[in-house]
């Protein structure tokens, strides 16, 4: 796997931060800066993964939170 | 409705953040936000502009931001005089935060920002809700803190964008060496039939006026 197909699988959410930065050897500012080369960036929310409602959850709740606190 | 009493970070976040020069977003929000020990050496490296730039923005921001010692950041401080780099300690000292704020503050729910919230097992107390930059800047735009989580996302890696850029502009087209000859045997080098853009014609080391938005020292 090259550096860009590493990159390229963590800006779809097929890989984490974590994975990425070990299979590249790139600290996190140059991952977020080879995604830029790569017209990517950082993944979206991802709610699919097997803790993806509790993520849900948890979003909605501080959202909720964030709202009232206005 | 949940009373979150803090917000956690790991390094990740923060240097999404400082890259997009949206580190002050985290102020529009409530919760006092807590650096643990072992993120701030990771974070605000002093050997990169946007280190630096998280540095001064928690120096500058001391009553709503604050660090956190912790037994990780201790055992990563030991490391580093031993030369061994320490990685992954930020995240344990993030937990380590966390649960000490819990014991504290038993009613209360702590945010924890990681950049790998989607893929994390759920293994903590449930009192801890977990949050992928993205995640948590969705959360922001759900609130009404800020306009477009996803203009934010897109600023972080708009430094790598724009040394891409810099660097198909500095690559000749195929034929350009010939191309230039030929102007040059016709206008004697005077440059008066020549359109190319400026920027061509730097040396590759000199800035162009793009060149000021990829934030300087790169990690």
């Amino acid at each position: 796997m090259t550096i860009d197909d590493a990159l390229r699988a963590y800006a779809s959410g097929h890989s984490s931060a974590k994975e990425t930065k070990e299979r590249t050897g790139l600290d996190y500012a140059q991952v977020l800066d080879g995604l830029g080369r790569l017209n990517l960036r950082v993944p979206p929310p991802a709610f699919d993964g097997p803790d993806g409602d509790a993520l849900r959850e948890s979003a909605d709740r501080f959202t909720a939170f964030l709202k009232q606190a206005r | 409705m949940a009373d979150y009493g803090l917000i956690v970070f790991d390094a990740s976040p923060l240097i999404t953040l400082a890259k997009a020069g949206e580190l002050d977003v985290l102020l529009r929000q409530p919760l006092p936000i807590i650096i643990p020990d072992a993120v701030y050496r990771e974070a605000a490296n002093p050997s990169y502009d946007d280190g630096v730039r998280i540095m001064e923005w928690i120096e500058t921001n001391q009553a709503r931001v604050r660090t956190a010692n912790t037994r990780a950041g201790l055992q990563q401080d030991i490391l580093l005089k031993n030369g061994v780099r320490a990685t992954d300690l930020g995240e344990a000292a993030a937990i380590e935060v966390t649960d000490r704020f819990l014991a504290d503050n038993p009613d209360n729910r702590v945010a924890l920002i990681y950049e790998d919230a989607g893929v994390r097992k759920r293994e903590r107390d449930p009192r801890v809700d977990i949050f992928s930059t993205a995640s948590f800047l969705h959360a922001m735009e759900g609130g009404g803190y800020i306009q477009s989580a996803d203009q934010i996302l897109e600023q972080a890696s708009q430094a790598g964008r724009n040394v891409a850029e810099q660097k198909a502009m500095h690559t000749p087209e195929p034929g350009a060496g010939l191309l230039a000859q030929f102007r040059n045997a016709r206008t004697g080098s005077t440059g008066l039939l020549d359109t190319t853009p400026n920027s061509l014609h730097k040396p590759p080391d000199e800035p162009s006026p793009t060149q000021g938005q990829t934030r300087g020292r790169s990690r």
